[in-house]
């Protein structure tokens, strides 16, 4: 952890410590988990749509989002539940206070976001670019990275955002259909969340049974 | 300039030092926090940060609240108004005269 907290940036007190305090607070990689696991079932419900091409999925396209709906609804208690079960005798327990600027941050983040968006696809007209609407798969990642980063401010999560990023440029350069494109980002971005989750909830698990030898 | 470093003088003792800075400077940034959270993110054993803790709660600059979450024993720390108005004047002192 010391080495996030070195930078100059950080010479405030206040941001140091509330910078220690994100750290604890996404150390055990339930978030990215949870957050990679609706990515697997979110692809695993566009492989229909490119197995049996051709057949209405909106049945599918509902149970999607009730889903996803179900999902945002729940993580938070299920997080909570889980630390509380599982880790908090060891973990410990922490109530953050919002951030000061956490309103500001957020807005400048989603500015961001909508410009470099909003550039790629200007980009994308004037060019010409095959397929408009492969390139979502990009923008996606971008959202995806800027998310993680409003939220956990960590290299982790930019080196999540950059892999979604980075597997949406190249998906939109292969010859596969859009329904193929849109189920393989998923999965990998889901694959790419549980594996950087489940490392770090590995770590975690390694370190106490360290401290308690 | 020279009455800013006589007023280090005058400075808090209580959280001058390093081990309970580094409490109150964490409370600060949270609203709530329990005594295993603070061992593991100070570093501090159990009982140097438990003696911290006392003496930082006798002074009154820290609220302990001792509950259960479940079936766990939890110590909740909490920095108090005062708390956070001596380590607000303890870095104005420290700022002026470094």
């Amino acid at each position: 952890m010391q080495e996030h907290l070195s930078s100059p940036s950080l010479a405030n007190p206040d941001t140091l410590a509330h910078r220690m305090v994100q750290c604890a607070h996404n150390r055990d990689g339930l978030p990215e988990l949870i957050a990679g696991v609706i990515f697997v079932i979110a692809s695993g419900m566009c492989w229909p749509d490119v197995l049996f091409r051709g057949r209405p999925q909106q049945v599918l396209g509902l149970l999607f989002t009730a889903l996803v709906c179900v999902m945002c609804a729940i993580t938070n208690w299920l997080i909570k539940s889980i630390r509380q079960r599982y880790l908090l005798p060891w973990v410990g327990y922490v109530r953050l206070r919002p951030h000061p600027k956490s309103t500001k941050i957020k807005v400048f983040a989603l500015v961001q976001a909508l410009v470099v968006a909003g550039a790629m696809v200007a980009l994308i007209r004037y060019l010409e670019l095959r397929d408009l609407k492969l390139w979502l798969l990009p923008i996606n990642g971008i959202f995806i990275g800027v998310f993680q980063f409003v939220v956990g401010r960590l290299p982790r999560f930019w080196i999540t955002g950059s892999l979604a990023l980075c597997a949406g440029i190249f998906l939109v350069f292969t010859n596969w259909s859009f329904e193929l494109c849109l189920a393989t980002f998923y999965l990998f971005v889901g694959m790419v969340e549980i594996s950087a989750g489940g490392i770090t909830l590995a770590r975690l698990l390694r370190q106490r049974t360290e401290i308690e030898a | 300039m020279s009455d800013a470093i006589q007023n280090l003088a005058g400075i808090d003792r209580i959280i001058h030092e390093p081990a309970r800075l580094m409490i109150v400077a964490l409370l600060n940034a949270v609203e709530e926090a329990d005594f295993q959270y603070l061992h593991q993110t100070t570093g501090l054993t159990k009982g140097n940060l438990s003696v911290h803790l006392s003496k930082l709660e006798e002074v009154g600059y820290v609220e302990i609240q001792k509950t259960f979450r479940g079936k766990y024993p939890l110590t909740i720390c909490r920095l108090t108004k005062r708390g956070a108005e001596v380590l607000k004047e303890y870095r104005k002192t420290m700022k002026a005269a470094l």
